[in-house]
């Protein structure tokens, strides 16, 4: 019994000291050692690196330390949400672009100051991914974006033109398909990733996310799903991400595919050691006319849970991302990214002149919550189940949607 | 120490000492009803850890979940805590979604076949290493090593044996003339690999807890049962299997929940895919609540799996309270 007692005490004074300890490092003067603020990021690899670059030089320069905190894409915005939920906030989020709204409605974002920044400066689409309700509360870092890249000289012995339209890539794979060699490739993993690209071809359909079930939704499905279902594309890409599935057309087993630009340098310096010689080209639409792409890539927004000074110095962080124009050129190469702050282009295309390509899609792109708001994630997670179903013959486009259409509404 | 043991013994006798309580309340005798009350006080303290403990940990959750069935909870209410009473609108939308369906047919062939499967050449591999013979100890401790790997590892090496379409066991076929096999990549058969590999895994259990049931019947019975002229398969059902039914019992009763609440092995190898065609009900809840953010959904589906896991354990209680009477 005496034992437990003491244990008890000793127990009750670890709370009330943890408990102190706690209350304290919030409300600190200015003499001790500012508190840690946490970034919410989901940088792999690579990207890590250049981040860690970025925020201690925000560490210098504000005097706060920032500090990355690392969780799967597809987890960021519960893991945000949760976290402001219990009290330990990230005091910065670096999400990608259609996160912003969800982030927003559910509070868990403070409105920043675009301080020397000028909105006409930045690409229009990617700025105004960073409003929600007609408040600023972010600002866009750099975007990204699927092309289709192509082995030149399987093309030129085929005969055959990039693609420019359905029919045109449709045929194309068609005829590219033969032996070991698939005619195209593409992102087929269950995840955001494939939604965003069916997007595209939504759009360029006359559809609308709004409404998966509508018949152009459906014609878009059934064209995005008809490569794996007829074989022109490889059943394993059901499991592939761009990572994947630019080792297979650098290794010459496919003709064309549809990858990421952050994974273009990654396959011209692969594809060089295979003697490969890559061409690019932008994403097909219905009708060949230029195609209206959902833009990709991140936007920095401040947490709800900084408040006053720390606030001061997390929006001082964002906006130094875009006023530091060279470094930002230099961090938006290493990421494959072309900055959405006009003024550092240039010097991007200069050292990644094969983003070219993203510039011109970028023109005709739209962002992904413009037509659903908050209400986009439940629909992207839909969508991309039913076009696994279709490209595995599970169900047909027109079951399938409907079904997606369903589940996303209610 | 004394402690310790008078904690033990109302949490597992509890409906016995209430009885035992009750009954001299009835026949009132001064000094010792003022005893008895405190008594009973006492007993009822000494409940109160345990209590304390299956609150937080079992009654909490589950009543959070159930709460949950009923709110319009969703990212804002997270951070608001506001979340309105629907009624039974999740769990109609859960119900009529037609995925639904569809999982709730994958969980059944999953937990049956993956049981029955598993609990057939378990037994089986019992009764073979029944008899010790060179080499039986070290083959019996690697047929456990599926069971003693963490399932994460387990399942991503098989994520690798599978992987389409150059994966190892492709190129084993490869080497006989067949053709790729897409194991996880296709509608038809990502259940089935699936399953595979969860039997794979469940063999173990039931190798390990049959063949440890089996150690326990007397080898007097199966003597005399020889002499008496009884074949194999006689003593197999006369003696192996009665004697086993309590091991079975438990040994289904455990099997069931684990194959029911089976979440990370499909989640590393399909993550309920490609198009929901490996989507299990645990992996669905999971997917509807925190890739779709509909939480009232995703806990509406939870919800099925309490009920049925509460039904096999009621059944299994019923069954094993027969046993003890009879």
């Amino acid at each position: 019994m005496k034992k437990l007692r003491v244990a008890a005490l000793g127990l009750a004074a670890v709370l009330v000291l943890s408990g102190c300890g706690g209350g304290e490092t919030g409300e600190q003067g200015s003499d001790k050692p500012k508190e840690e603020l946490t970034v919410l990021t989901y940088a792999q690899g690579d990207g890590l690196k250049v981040y860690d670059k970025f925020f201690e030089k925000c560490s210098t320069e504000t005097g706060y330390p920032f500090k990355q905190l690392q969780v799967p894409a597809n987890e960021l915005l519960n893991k945000a949400v949760q976290l402001t939920a219990s009290g330990s906030g990230p005091a910065m989020i670096v999400a990608d672009n259609q996160m912003v709204a969800g982030l927003a409605d559910a509070g868990a974002l403070s409105p920043i100051e675009l301080g020397p920044l000028k909105p006409e400066d930045f690409v229009a689409g990617p700025f105004k991914s960073g409003e929600y309700d007609g408040q600023r509360y972010g600002i866009p870092i750099g975007n990204n974006g699927e092309i289709i890249v192509y082995n030149k000289k399987m093309l030129k012995d085929a005969g055959i033109e990039a693609p420019k339209s359905w029919d045109e890539l449709t045929a194309a794979a068609k005829k590219l398909t033969k032996g070991d060699t698939y005619g195209f490739a593409q992102t087929f993993q269950a995840g955001e990733t494939l939604s965003w690209n069916y997007w595209a071809q939504l759009w360029s359909a006359g559809g609308s996310i709004a409404q998966l079930d509508s018949p152009e939704a459906v014609k878009a499905a059934e064209f995005w799903a008809s490569f794996v279902k007829d074989g022109t594309a490889p059943k394993a890409s059901l499991q592939w991400q761009s990572d994947n599935v630019i080792s297979e057309v650098a290794a010459g087993r496919v003709a064309m595919a549809q990858v990421g630009t952050w994974t273009l340098s990654d396959l011209l310096e692969s594809a060089k050691k295979e003697n490969v010689e890559i061409g690019m080209t932008t994403q097909v639409s219905m009708t060949g006319e230029p195609p209206i792409v959902p833009f990709g890539g991140e936007v920095f927004t401040a947490g709800s849970a900084v408040k006053g000074d720390a606030l001061k110095a997390v929006n001082d962080c964002i906006v130094s991302w875009s006023t530091d124009t060279e470094g930002l050129a230099e961090r938006d190469t290493a990421f494959g990214y072309l900055p959405s702050y006009i003024p550092a282009q240039e010097a991007v295309l200069k050292e990644a002149p094969y983003l070219k390509t993203l510039q011109e899609q970028l023109k005709t792109s739209r962002g992904r919550t413009e037509e659903v708001g908050p209400g986009y994630t439940s629909r992207s997670v839909a969508v991309s189940a039913a076009l696994q179903q279709i490209a595995t013959g599970a169900a047909s486009a027109q079951d399938a949607m409907a079904t997606a259409q369903k589940a996303a509404a209610s | 120490m004394d402690a310790t043991r008078s904690t033990a013994v109302p949490s597992t006798t509890a409906p016995s000492t209430a009885g035992d309580t009750n009954q001299p309340n009835n026949e009132p005798r001064a000094g010792f009803h003022k005893a008895q009350r405190r008594k009973t006080w006492s007993q009822l303290l000494f409940l109160l850890p345990v209590t304390v403990f299956l609150g937080l940990v079992f009654a909490y959750p589950m009543g959070f979940n159930l709460w949950l069935t009923f709110q319009s909870f969703n990212l804002k209410s997270m951070i608001t805590g506001v979340s309105e009473f629907v009624g039974l609108e999740n769990v109609k939308v859960a119900l009529s979604d037609p995925n639904f369906g569809h999982a709730a047919v994958n969980t059944v062939v999953f937990t049956v076949v993956s049981i029955v499967t598993q609990f057939v050449i378990g037994l089986a591999l019992s009764l073979f290493f029944y008899n010790t013979f060179p080499l039986s100890k070290v083959v019996r401790a690697m047929l456990v090593l599926p069971w003693l790997v963490p399932s994460i590892v387990a399942t991503t090496a098989w994520r690798f044996v599978l992987r389409d379409p150059n994966g190892f066991l492709n190129q084993v076929l490869g080497v006989v003339g067949i053709g790729p096999v897409h194991w996880l990549t296709s509608a038809n058969l990502a259940l089935p690999s699936v399953i595979i590999i969860n039997i794979w895994i469940g063999i173990a259990f039931n190798l390990v807890l049959l063949h440890s049931g089996l150690q326990s019947v007397p080898v007097e019975r199966y003597e005399a049962a020889q002499l008496d002229g009884a074949g194999y398969w006689q003593r197999f059902f006369y003696i192996t299997l009665p004697a086993l039914v309590p091991v079975i019992a438990v040994l289904l009763t455990l099997g069931f929940v684990y194959t029911l609440k089976q979440f990370d092995l499909v989640w590393t190898l399909t993550q309920g895919g490609p198009g929901n065609a490996s989507q299990l009900l645990s992996t669905w809840s999971y997917s509807l609540s925190f890739n779709a953010n509909n939480y009232g959904q995703g806990a509406a589906v939870a919800d099925v799996l309490f009920a049925a896991s509460a039904i096999i354990i009621v059944a299994y209680t019923l069954v094993q309270r027969k046993q003890t009477n009879a």
